[in-house]
């Protein structure tokens, strides 16, 4: 078998070309550097106050402490005396910072005892301390208690495992102000700012066709429904 | 169609074979040559800035699946973790391999009346589980939903107010449903991510591979990439960490929710359980019947999300119903106005 | 017995060494052609190096849209290999003599195709150095993804053999035996069909993307495929031919622009039941194709995208059925239409919108980085080197000027003395 392996081969002028060309690339893709431009995320970070795990509230415990000025206070430090004359209706002259927004539940006498100010005192004239609150509850707000006592409302905190740990359960109190029992409305911690995400509106005014409440309300009235703030609608 | 050619070939030579070297030749082929290498060489530079160690180190090319190490390889794995951590983040952690429990599948219930907005669950898991906060990365969704849908495809995750709740909304926070029929789990081509006997399902981001089709497969869109090398302040590292959950991962690898593995399987609550204000978020062990989460699937009107696409969940959503009471009192706003 | 395979071991290094060589032989026009394709490549290496070290971060994809143009152009080239069938189907079925001894290309496309797949797939994932992972835990046969690495391997495979034994014989002045090849042939023909079906699987089988969770989508991608394949297999032919002077014939040209426009009509069939299927139902499934079609919200990144695509094959479809695709012009214009038109229905119009708005109803839009399309331009023009090195060294194969017994002396790209008539009997590497 005839072998030619040994003959001149003669690559053409263009490798001096190509070689030069190559050099040149070479020059070119060190200039681009070594990294591109990525986006950054510069959304400011949420504070550890922001989010506390646990108990929402400090709740009254039995014997009730108030804290006035670094001084530890109980009720009957003032309501030392007899008060069973005392007219309900009357309107207050302490405890001014104490909002009353209970519903028809506004005397209150209806849940502080009037003998004893570091009791709660139920329907049937029995009093209870502090620590006992979701019994003075129970009496309107049946089932909510009934849910409470499965654990269906309210929040358990601490081990799911009894075994391994308490599970804390926590009173009424100590999530809702009793007196003012509704939680007041807070400022929601930032959005998402994803990788990319580009300019999302959180404050759309479109009422999605595919929603058929919005689209029945849109009938009825010109923006009717609308808190009058921003995100009506609930779309992009 | 003829093309001009620049040297016609002699008939006698080999062009097909081995050149025989003139210096001409040589010149011309080194010339060419060099160039190459060269451009080559340049086109490969970035690859420079290849400074983590660990990321490529030996030890790490040849660690095994998860479910096939033994307590001496996972000692092995967890070492050459904590080392890496502690050489990138100045801290110490304490890593550890959580097992299931016996007798304990994982539920979880999220109570929507109760719902305000307010996204502290999302802030808090991503400070327990040391997720990047450039490129953001968080588990958990809260979309704005106005009233009328459970399209959650309305929703409006971007919502900004001065305060939470709004009247004419309720609040869906979504996060991984840990189905018991996981399409993301199907989809892995390389048994990366699965389902532990507790129902949690988890990812091994030491074997992930980053094809990111667990992430298309996910009607949740529960699942996240990282798509650069995670940056978490060192001042914000958890060091309380394990194996499945909550280590930090690098680039180029799925992460997920897992029901804070690493808290539950020790007994306790999961973080977003624990900040939320408002006991929306219910967890627990289904096979306990004496569980929370047992009874409100036994006495409330529960459902799941997109339940027609047949992925059992374990996360439920429920609506309490309406305290009489305050339903004839109108100043009291939507939420916990029944309470 | 071990003489033979002596020989093989003696014969075989060196007919790989030959090929080497003769890859860097050609005119100016060759060199040209072969140095701007590496300058390209290069420039795709290195923006993969920096994707490398940064991550996918420097891609335009997100968790939103976890899959971009990498996957659109794996999957369109996916398509482009299964192409190959289009002509081994008219040759070895139907014993068509115009296309007989074009096979071979279409043959060396769809390797040079599935390279590129891999290549792609390489390109998006996370942790490319992981890709033992595979071997060692292979989640077959749950996941489809394990279904394409079996397809598009196995593919690449027969079509590797296929080619190489072919082009071994002719190099041997060897009649193929049959039974070393034709099997072979019938089995790609089905795994032809095959890879493209699963690919389609891939996406088809996710109940979270509605718009994926259609049945015509393995059908589209083989329509969309037995389109886009064919016409690029006419361009390409017509190259190889004013390039090297292989001859080609009108016959074999108007053999695949028919099969190129049955297989556009139907595509554009199925697209529009598809459009119908969504809109005529309004379901809120449909929310994928409103915003591909018309925008949703005031988003409206894929809307010139689609229009242009439908705008394409329409053009392509018309000019091929009317007479005026009989002027070559026309016919290449029609097809350079529909391999751009195709590529968009099946990369933008097809890939993207199945992520927006996303499960979760979030829009956040696609837009491909500079470093992204450099990746992607840098693996197509890395294909075409390959192509243009692999026709490079088959052609003086089988014209017979580069065999085991005889000096190479003559430059491939002078056929001016050849008649086509030498040409049917060196040529005997087809069937």
């Amino acid at each position: 078998m005839p072998r030619t392996d040994e003959n001149e081969n003669k690559i053409p002028v263009a490798g001096y070309f190509v070689g030069i060309g190559f050099l040149i690339t070479a020059v070119a893709l060190f200039m681009t550097g070594t990294a591109t431009e990525v986006p950054q995320n510069n959304s400011p970070a949420v504070r550890a106050q922001q989010i506390v795990p646990g108990v929402w509230r400090v709740a009254l415990t039995d014997p009730p402490i108030i804290v006035l000025e670094s001084m530890e206070m109980r009720c009957n430090h003032c309501h030392f005396i007899d008060m069973k004359t005392r007219d309900p209706k009357r309107g207050l002259v302490q405890h001014m910072d104490i909002k009353l927004s209970h519903g028809s539940n506004d005397v209150c006498l209806n849940c502080h005892d009037l003998t004893d100010r570091e009791k709660l005192t139920l329907r049937n004239d029995e009093t209870i301390g502090f620590d006992h609150v979701e019994q003075l509850c129970a009496q309107c707000h049946g089932p909510i208690y009934r849910d409470w006592q499965k654990g269906v409302h309210g929040k358990t905190i601490g081990y799911w495992n009894t075994d391994l740990g308490p599970a804390i359960k926590l009173s009424c109190t100590q999530c809702h102000d009793p007196h003012s029992p509704a939680y007041d409305p807070m400022p929601p911690l930032p959005g998402p700012n994803t990788l990319r995400m580009g300019k999302q509106s959180g404050a759309l005014d479109i009422i999605d066709e595919r929603n058929p409440l919005q689209r029945w309300r849109l009938k009825e009235g010109q923006g009717h429904g609308s808190d009058g703030d921003t995100g009506h609608g609930g779309d992009h | 169609m003829q093309l001009p050619i620049m040297n016609q070939p002699e008939k006698t030579r080999d062009y097909a074979a081995r050149p025989g070297m003139t210096r001409r030749s040589f010149l011309r082929t080194g010339t060419a040559a060099t160039g190459a290498v060269a451009a080559i060489a340049a086109s490969l530079s970035p690859l420079r800035e290849l400074t983590d160690t660990d990321e490529f180190s030996v030890d790490r090319f040849l660690q095994k699946h998860y479910k096939e190490m033994d307590g001496q390889d996972m000692a092995a794995a967890l070492e050459r973790i904590s080392n890496a951590v502690e050489k990138r983040y100045e801290v110490r952690p304490e890593i550890r391999d959580y097992k299931p429990m016996d007798g304990v599948e994982f539920v979880y219930a999220l109570n929507l009346t109760r719902c305000i907005g307010c996204r502290k669950c999302v802030h808090a898991c991503v400070e327990e589980n040391n997720q990047s906060r450039s490129p953001e990365i968080q588990y958990i969704r809260v979309l704005e939903m106005p009233r009328g849908t459970t399209d959650i495809e309305q929703g409006n995750h971007h919502y900004e107010r001065a305060t939470v709740p709004s009247e004419d909304h309720y609040y869906m926070p979504i996060q991984c449903h840990q189905c018991a029929n996981p399409p993301c789990v199907k989809v892995c081509p390389v048994e990366a991510t699965w389902q532990e006997p507790d129902g949690i399902t988890v990812i091994d981001y030491d074997w992930c591979i980053g094809c990111r089709y667990c992430e298309a497969a996910c009607p949740y869109w529960a699942r996240r990439f990282n798509f650069a090398t995670p940056s978490i302040p060192k001042d914000k590292i958890n060091p309380d960490m394990s194996y499945l959950s909550n280590r930090p991962r690098e680039k180029g690898v799925m992460e997920k929710c897992h029901f804070c593995l690493h808290r539950t399987r020790q007994g306790k609550m999961p973080a977003c359980l624990e900040v939320c204000p408002t006991g929306a978020r219910k967890f627990g062990n289904v096979l306990d019947p004496n569980s929370e989460v047992r009874k409100i699937l036994e006495s409330k009107r529960v459902f799941v999300l997109k339940q027609e696409v047949g992925t059992l969940p374990r996360f439920f959503y429920y609506f309490d119903e309406r305290d009489p009471i305050n339903e004839t009192n109108p100043t009291n706003p939507v939420n916990g106005g029944d309470a | 017995m071990s003489d033979s395979i002596k020989e093989f071991a003696r014969e075989y290094p060196r007919f790989l060494y030959r090929c080497f060589r003769l890859s860097f032989v050609g005119d100016w026009k060759y060199y040209t052609w072969m140095f701007l394709l590496s300058v390209v490549a290069l420039f795709g290496l290195n923006a993969y190096a920096k994707q490398f070290v940064q991550g996918l971060v420097t891609t335009g994809m997100t968790d939103q849209v976890s899959w971009g143009l990498y996957i659109a152009n794996f999957t369109y080239l996916v398509g482009i290999a299964a192409a190959a069938v289009m002509l081994v189907i008219p040759v070895y079925v139907y014993k068509n003599k115009d296309l007989h001894n074009l096979v071979i290309f279409g043959e060396l496309l769809a390797v040079v195709a599935i390279i590129m797949c891999l290549l792609f797939i390489t390109a998006d994932l996370g942790r490319p150095d992981r890709f033992h992972h595979m071997l060692l835990r292979f989640n077959f046969p749950i996941s489809i993804l394990t279904w394409d690495v079996i397809a598009l391997n196995g593919y690449l495979l027969l079509n590797l053999h296929i080619c190489g034994y072919l082009i071994w014989c002719a190099y041997n002045k060897r009649t193929p035996t049959k039974k070393f090849y034709i099997p072979f042939v019938f089995v790609a023909i089905a795994w032809a069909i095959s890879i493209h079906t699963v690919t389609a699987f891939l996406y088809s089988g996710l109940g979270a993307r509605p718009f994926w969770n259609s049945a015509v989508i393995a059908p589209r991608f083989l329509a969309s495929a037995f389109a886009a394949g064919p016409a690029l297999i006419i361009l390409t032919l017509q190259v190889i031919k004013a390039s090297t002077g292989y001859p080609v014939s009108d016959k074999a040209i108007s053999t695949l622009k028919g099969i190129v426009t049955v297989a556009l009509g139907i595509n554009m069939f199925l697209l529009g039941s598809e459009v119908f299927t969504e809109f005529y139902t309004g379901t809120s499934h449909s929310v994928s194709a409103k915003y591909l079609f018309f925008g949703l919200h005031g988003h409206s990144a894929l809307v010139p995208w689609i229009w242009s695509a439908i705008a394409l094959n329409t053009f392509a479809l018309i000019a091929l059925l009317t007479p005026a695709s009989r002027n070559r012009w026309i016919l290449n214009a029609a097809c350079l239409a529909m391999i751009v038109g195709i590529w968009i229905e099946k990369g933008m119009g097809l890939i993207v919108p199945a992520f927006i708005p996303s499960p979760l109803g979030e829009i956040v839009e696609y837009v491909p980085t500079l470093n992204e399309v450099l990746v992607c331009t840098g693996i197509w023009a890395f294909g075409l080197l390959m192509y243009t090195i692999l026709v490079r060294v088959t052609i003086p194969v089988l014209y017979g000027d580069l065999l085991v017994d005889k000096v190479y002396h003559t430059d491939p790209s002078i056929f001016e003395a050849k008649q086509s008539s030498s040409m049917q009997e060196s040529a005997g590497v087809s069937p």
